[in-house]
């Protein structure tokens, strides 16, 4: 798999405070990589090192192939736009004017493309209106588009929806998958609000403590979470045969218990397991979200 | 470094700060001469016997810089503070400028625009004084020596602010460090110069004996005890040269003897303070 970024026992400290404590992450060519942890956890210290806006303790990261060490990383930087934080714009200054200003930063030749950026991010119609008086939603689209400017093909967005009314956290949404899918820009995007990042990630990293704990996929994740009956046995073998024989899917998640997964008549199931002496102690529904399985794995094992 | 320093510019010439330190440097020299203009005209008795340079064009052109010193370090603060405030300084890291471009352009573009605001006072004070005195007090070389000189040390000033402003992340409190760091060069080179200028003998009036009642006094050369001598006499001197606001002075006094020394010791401190600055702020973890 080709990766875009990769962090190798990356650690940041602050005096004695350890913000990243040894991360290691893989961000997938093409993904969009919700980076999900609570506030403190190392996500926006990670950002600012990708960024270059602090340097690294120890360890390494590679971007687009790159180390951080080598002395030429700001090629692979000219790749890849960010909104660290806040938007990074002028507040005095209209729209249209602060991509200019990024356009001079990156000294691209003419502000052609402009209209169309202004465009994407739907701040077509904004005028002369300046910066400081748009709203908050506003303000994160045109940090976007600051970040666009030069066409990146890796954009990383911290908290892009933090403040944002239900109308702006759906545009900005539908923005960046429109840029996934159209443009096919890498994004990584670091959010502690579960729900809003279960829309859109392709790829989930959880970080606590300033240690990647787990990096599973979408895909993974679904499995993981999705709606199952929790039953609960006095003898687990008289039960594995008896869904291997009706060809139900199950996962065991103990010596007593399973989440059985699809259609069953529980009645038919209780009767075939009595059938085979195995006593049916509980049976439960069972449904993991996102937020329940950060939650326990935050709890749980680090460095899985 | 040109992409950085173009965009620096374009900003600058949308900068309203920019443009109340024009207006306010203009004004400077138009309230400078019409006031003494109205004064000449309303009290001639009193300038009858004044030198030539209190009823000239560019008798006091020189000393705007003294009061230009604190609207370019605001400036300075609030323009790169803004880079920091707005969060756009994270916008050229990000696309591949390295530290030593972005610092070296932010000093490039703020000592033109300070050479700017300064030579903006001084075209307003010498055109208008012209204008309303028909005459100077310096000859074309003494005068062109002055604007130079006072460029030169604007330079080095500029470096100096630079340097506070792009080491303190937070705008008001870098416009309030450059501020303060002003008016100590301000105070100090008052100090220096009231020091180096103080006579080494005064004289004293003391009371002579006399046979009749009336007091009658006599003049007594009396050696000034704050009279600097010596090694400190040399460290103030060697001050004077140094130092940004006491260059400034010197040169108002249109004092162009030590130019070449100010000259070198300003692009002396250029060289510190950028070199100085580029190293700590290569350093220097950004939010």
């Amino acid at each position: 798999m080709d990766y875009i970024l990769q962090t190798k026992n990356l650690c940041k400290h602050y005096r004695h405070f350890k913000a990243l404590d040894g991360l290691s992450m893989n961000v997938p060519k093409g993904a969009i990589y919700g980076f999900v942890g609570r506030n403190g956890a190392g996500k926006t210290t990670l950002i600012r090192l990708v960024c270059g806006l602090q340097t690294v303790t120890s360890g390494e990261f590679i971007l687009y192939g790159r180390k951080n060490s080598a002395s030429d990383i700001e090629k692979s930087r000219r790749r890849m736009g960010a909104v660290v934080e806040t938007p990074s714009i002028y507040l005095g200054m209209t729209a249209e004017d602060n991509l200019k200003m990024q356009y001079r930063n990156l000294g691209l030749p003419d502000f052609k493309d402009i209209p169309d950026l202004l465009q994407l991010v739907g701040l077509g119609n904004t005028g002369k209106k300046k910066a400081k008086n748009f709203s908050l939603g506003m303000r994160q689209r045109l940090g976007i588009a600051v970040a666009l400017a030069g066409n990146p093909d890796f954009l990383i967005l911290d908290e892009p929806v933090n403040g944002l009314d239900p109308q702006g956290i759906i545009e900005i949404r539908e923005l960046i998958i429109k840029l996934n899918r159209e443009k096919n820009i890498t994004v990584l995007i670091s959010s502690h609000i579960l729900d809003e990042l279960s829309k859109l990630a392709t790829h989930y990293g959880f970080i606590d403590g300033g240690v990647m704990i787990k990096e599973i996929s979408a895909e993974e994740l679904e499995k993981s979470c999705r709606k199952s009956i929790r039953l609960t046995v006095s003898d687990t073998k008289p039960m594995i045969k008896v869904l291997d024989r009706i060809g139900l899917d199950y996962t065991l998640t103990s010596d007593s218990t399973a989440d059985i997964f699809g259609q069953i008549t529980v009645t038919k199931l209780v009767n075939l397991m009595s059938a085979e002496n195995c006593e049916v102690l509980n049976i439960s529904e069972h449904e993991e979200s996102l937020e329940s399985y950060f939650m326990n794995l935050v709890g749980g094992v680090k460095n899985e | 470094m040109n992409k950085l320093i173009q965009a620096n510019f374009s900003r600058l010439f949308k900068s309203t700060f920019f443009e109340v330190c024009l207006i306010f440097s203009a004004g400077i020299g138009i309230l400078e001469n019409f006031t003494r203009y109205y004064e000449m005209k309303k009290f001639p008795e009193y300038y009858v016997d004044l030198g030539i340079e209190y009823k000239s064009a560019d008798g006091f052109a020189f000393s705007n810089a003294l009061y230009i010193v604190f609207a370019v370090a605001a400036f300075t603060a609030i323009f790169l503070g803004t880079d920091y405030s707005d969060g756009t300084i994270r916008n050229k890291l990000m696309v591949g400028s390295k530290r030593t471009e972005i610092y070296l352009s932010n000093f490039i573009t703020c000592a033109v625009a300070n050479v700017i605001t300064l030579l903006t006072s001084l075209t307003v004070t010498l055109g208008l004084g012209y204008v309303l005195f028909r005459t100077t007090s310096l000859t074309a070389k003494q005068t062109a020596i002055c604007i130079i000189s006072q460029c030169v040390t604007m330079i080095g000033f500029s470096a100096i602010l630079v340097l506070i402003s792009m080491l303190i992340q937070s705008k008001a409190s870098g416009a309030v460090t450059a501020l303060i760091a002003t008016m100590i060069l301000f105070v100090s080179a008052i100090t220096i110069t009231a020091d180096l200028e103080a006579p080494e003998y005064y004289e004293d009036l003391r009371p002579v004996a006399s046979e009749t009642d009336e007091k009658t006094y006599t003049t007594v050369q009396t050696k000034n005890p704050n009279y600097l001598t010596g090694t400190k006499r040399k460290i103030y001197e060697t001050l004077n040269d140094i130092l940004p606001v006491n260059q400034f002075y010197q040169i108002m006094a249109t004092d162009t003897d030590n130019a070449g020394k100010m000259a070198m010791y300003s692009a002396l401190i250029m060289i510190l303070s950028s070199g100085a600055g580029v190293v700590f702020f290569r350093k220097k973890d950004l939010k």
